[in-house]
């Protein structure tokens, strides 16, 4: 059983899910409020509940899962440092240069914008997506 | 027999930290007071974790996650600089996330979400356990 990030994240925007209502006590030891409210706090529409909840930080954290969980609108928040592109060039990074993490990452932090394209076009391999 | 090894492991790992100096430095906290020594923090850290249910490695790399100096936390040529001796304490596992941790530039939560399991979850309870369920300031949730 995996607890991750996404799932929290997930039942607070979008699914509603009551992760924290389960019998596995593992939801609620593993919720890491600091980390949600950073998540779900760059948006004009919870930025307020968050920072109101984000006061009360010393509540327990099903307390603070439930606050979020039933005062935000159901739709998709997705903050733009969330979306995976830079994970996708480090990949790029690593394939091209014959990196590791370490590495790829060190090179991302120098490449500029121009590079990595360049990068990507060398490894375009054709297909629908340009990995195939 | 396996508790006088725990505690014997544990205290091997403190005393390489008093040895760096840990317990002479201070600690900040959010708004940039002091909230005891970093070694004091550490421990508190490594706690969290354990209270999170995490494993043990993972509470390792809570007791050394500045062992290399941090985005918030540098002190000339950092703490260590072998990481074959951290390692040799803590294990291969513990001691990578302890290096991505002090590698990572802040905000932290970017960079850590550019990973791939199991290692996003291990720096993102990491992370959670550093704030120690702390408010979090204006400047951390918009990066100002």
């Amino acid at each position: 059983m995996t607890y991750e990030l996404k799932d929290y994240i997930n039942a607070i925007n979008q699914t509603k899910e009551p992760l924290l209502d389960t019998e596995d006590e593992e939801w609620v030891k593993k919720y890491p409020p600091y980390i949600v409210n950073k998540c779900v706090a760059p948006f004009s529409d919870s930025i307020l509940l968050v920072n109101e909840i984000n006061q009360y930080h010393y509540l327990d954290k099903k307390l603070q899962f439930d606050f979020l969980i039933n005062s935000l609108r159901p739709r998709k928040r997705y903050a733009p440092w969330m979306k995976a592109k830079k994970l996708e060039s480090l990949e790029y990074v690593k394939e091209y240069y014959g990196y590791n993490n370490e590495k790829a990452k060190a090179a991302l932090d120098i490449l500029n914008d121009e590079q990595i394209s360049a990068i990507k076009e060398r490894l375009n391999k054709g297909g629908r997506n340009g990995r195939s | 027999m396996q508790i006088i090894n725990d505690s014997t492991s544990i205290k091997t790992k403190i005393d390489f930290l008093i040895k760096i100096g840990a317990d002479k430095i201070d600690h900040l906290g959010p708004l940039g007071v002091t909230t005891g020594t970093l070694l004091e923090h550490l421990i508190d850290t490594s706690k969290s974790l354990r209270d999170m249910g995490c494993e043990d490695f993972v509470q390792d790399a809570g007791l050394f996650h500045s062992v290399y100096g941090t985005a918030y936390f540098m002190p000339e040529g950092g703490l260590v600089d072998d990481r074959q001796v951290v390692i040799d304490l803590i294990g291969k596992q513990a001691e990578e996330i302890a290096y991505w941790f002090c590698v990572l530039k802040a905000p932290r939560i970017q960079e850590i979400l550019m990973f791939d399991e199991p290692l996003r979850g291990y720096l993102l309870s990491l992370e959670e356990a550093n704030k120690q369920g702390g408010m979090m300031t204006w400047e951390e949730a918009y990066d100002l």
